[in-house]
């Protein structure tokens, strides 16, 4: 029975995800998302000689998420830490043939996981330390986890953000949406979920304006 | 296999009643208003249609009024209520349909006071709030028959009490409710109900509205002045003839469907069991035939839905992550009762129909063990 909206290998992925469960005693493990706003994603880590020698995940999310977390681990098995860092959503929204627009943002959270969790591993085992500048890129970087759901793009790609101020820990950011966006609301809590876990801010104003 | 299990968001077009409508169509496709042959043919067929509803439900034909669905006939009896009383307070469920409940934000804009009863854990209506509620000026009461959700049946016939005592008018949304069970306007004492095709075996686009002889009520769409000038738009012969054919099937088979859903919602039972760690929602006992809300320990709802459809079995699931927010994620109905967080994301609804088989519905269960079974073994909730 095909569901139309998915590609093949979506579907198969999440019919028979690869590299489902947990690893004793990992190098590095992360947990991302929250159950309640459906979705989390857990990826475990081994890494030997500087390779990811083996990697899982653990998922409470949907088909899209599923397949993601499962493509993901497929495509960062084997590589090096390196590698695996530079992998992005759009590796792996790519290595799938795409999803529908609504479900592109839960192709980020699997990749989230993996960097959360090599972060945990250089951390850890390597003692690196993750200092974050927080800063005008920094936040932007952070907003392009932001996904438009109507077309599939992060809402920096989409030019929804029209201005971004942070100043005395305050983030000030104008948004430009039509009236009638049905997905304005989403896109705004979301924007404030990411903005405010960003350490040393205390304030976020969203402005919404049109241009 | 194929099994579809989501009646209750549409189901598909009886057989016999697909035949008659591609017969009708073809044959008698006259405007009731015209005065030729076909005209008055096409009237004869809408009028007969009109004693048939209004005696299934023991009403006066003329009390029958055609609309283009569910929708649209809530909108009818809550505005078309309004528009003729001069009171500014009405009062519905919290766990009433979209139809209902989005035309009372609408009114609530307006200046209407509108009051929202809450539901106990059953999805039940709190009478005793509604009662210290009803005052001097309301208007109405709205409150659906059947929930659209978890089944829940409401006890109309003591809202209606309460409402006569105080000359408060009721409206029903009986959407669900149509065709599956008994429904006897008199007996329950209400002012107004909707109804729509769709929901019991007839076709897409036609329902009916059912308002009491004597009910002050004001037109809300203004035309030709069709259907005693409460629905003007050339009336829909064929979905109206249609929907009264799928009525009556409904109506003939009830105890035999009945019968049959009380035996595939054990087939069902018998493998939740075999599941654990899962709730039903809603009422044990007062509750629409052929429904199930089921809610599953750490299951993402999505998950399974697309899960169960990727293998042929069509259910609903009241919670998305489209929306990626903890507001929108799950239904208003499922907050309502309560569910406990970690079963709340976890719902999906079964709504059996007239065609389906014990051996589909035992491919679905064994099919739902598979799904939810590997699903947990991949999952990481942690609330």
């Amino acid at each position: 029975m095909a569901v139309i909206k998915y590609t093949e290998k979506v579907i198969e992925h999440f019919k028979n995800p690869r590299n489902v469960g947990e690893i004793e005693n990992p190098d590095g493990k992360a947990t991302v998302g929250s159950p309640a706003c459906g979705d989390q994603v857990s990826v475990f880590l081994k890494v030997e000689s500087g390779k990811i020698s083996d990697i899982k995940f653990l998922s409470y999310g949907c088909a899209s998420n599923i397949a993601t977390g499962s493509i993901v681990t497929e495509l960062s098995k084997g590589k090096t830490v390196e590698e695996a860092k530079k992998l992005t959503w759009k590796d792996a929204l790519e290595e799938l043939g795409g999803l529908p627009p609504v479900k592109v943002h839960c192709s980020i959270l699997a990749i989230d996981g993996l960097k959360a969790a090599i972060n945990d591993y250089e951390e850890n085992v390597l003692g690196i330390k993750h200092e974050k500048i927080v800063d005008e890129t920094f936040i932007l970087d952070n907003l392009k986890h932001v996904i438009y759901p109507k077309t599939g793009e992060n809402i920096i790609d989409a030019k929804l953000v029209k201005y971004l101020k942070f100043e005395d820990s305050e983030i000030y950011l104008e948004i430009s949406f039509d009236e009638t966006d049905v997905y304005k609301q989403n896109v705004l809590e979301e924007i404030h979920e990411h903005l405010n876990e960003i350490p040393g801010v205390e304030k976020v104003t969203v402005k919404v304006v049109e241009y | 296999m194929m099994v579809y299990l989501d009646n209750s968001a549409t189901s598909p077009i009886h057989p016999e009643v697909l035949d008659f409508m591609y017969d009708f169509n073809k044959k008698h496709y006259g405007n009731a208003s015209s005065l030729h042959f076909l005209g008055l043919e096409a009237k004869d067929y809408l009028e007969n249609a009109r004693k048939k509803i209004a005696a299934t439900i023991n009403a006066e034909p003329e009390e029958i009024i055609f609309t283009s669905g569910g929708t649209e006939a809530d909108n009818l009896c809550i505005l078309g209520i309004l528009n003729a009383s001069k009171k500014k307070r009405i009062i519905t469920s919290v766990i009433e349909h979209e139809a209902v409940l989005e035309t009372f934000k609408h009114l609530e804009e307006e200046g209407y006071e509108v009051i929202l009863n809450p539901v106990d854990e059953d999805g039940v209506i709190d009478l005793k709030y509604l009662e210290d509620n009803i005052n001097g000026d309301t208007a109405l009461i709205s409150v659906m028959l059947a929930n659209n959700e978890i089944g829940t049946l409401q006890p109309m016939e003591k809202i209606c009490d309460l409402a006569e005592k105080h000359g408060v008018m009721v409206h029903t949304d009986a959407v669900q409710a149509m065709g599956k069970l008994k429904i006897d306007v008199k007996e329950i004492g209400i002012d107004a109900l909707s109804a729509s095709a769709h929901k019991f075996f007839g076709p897409k686009g036609v329902g009916f509205a059912y308002i009491k002889n004597g009910t002050p009520i004001k037109n809300i769409i203004f035309g030709g002045g069709h259907e005693r000038g409460l629905r003007s738009g050339t009336e829909n012969v064929p979905g109206i003839t249609a929907m009264e054919k799928a009525l009556e099937i409904c109506e003939e088979n009830r105890e035999e469907y009945s019968v049959k859903y009380e035996k595939f919602g054990k087939i069902i039972k018998n493998t939740l069991e075999e599941i654990g760690n899962y709730k039903l929602n809603g009422h044990m006992k007062k509750r629409v035939p052929g429904t199930l809300s089921i809610s599953f320990e750490n299951i993402n709802g999505e998950a399974l839905m697309e899960m169960l459809s990727m293998r042929g079995i069509a259910v609903s699931t009241a919670s998305a992550c489209h929306s990626h927010s903890k507001e929108e994620a799950v239904s208003h109905v499922l907050k309502a009762i309560n569910i406990d967080e970690k079963f709340i994301y976890g719902t999906i609804r079964i709504a059996m129909g007239i065609e389906n088989t014990e051996e589909q519905i035992k491919y679905f269960s064994d099919t739902l063990k598979e799904c939810v079974l590997s699903l947990r073994e991949m999952n990481d909730a942690d609330w």
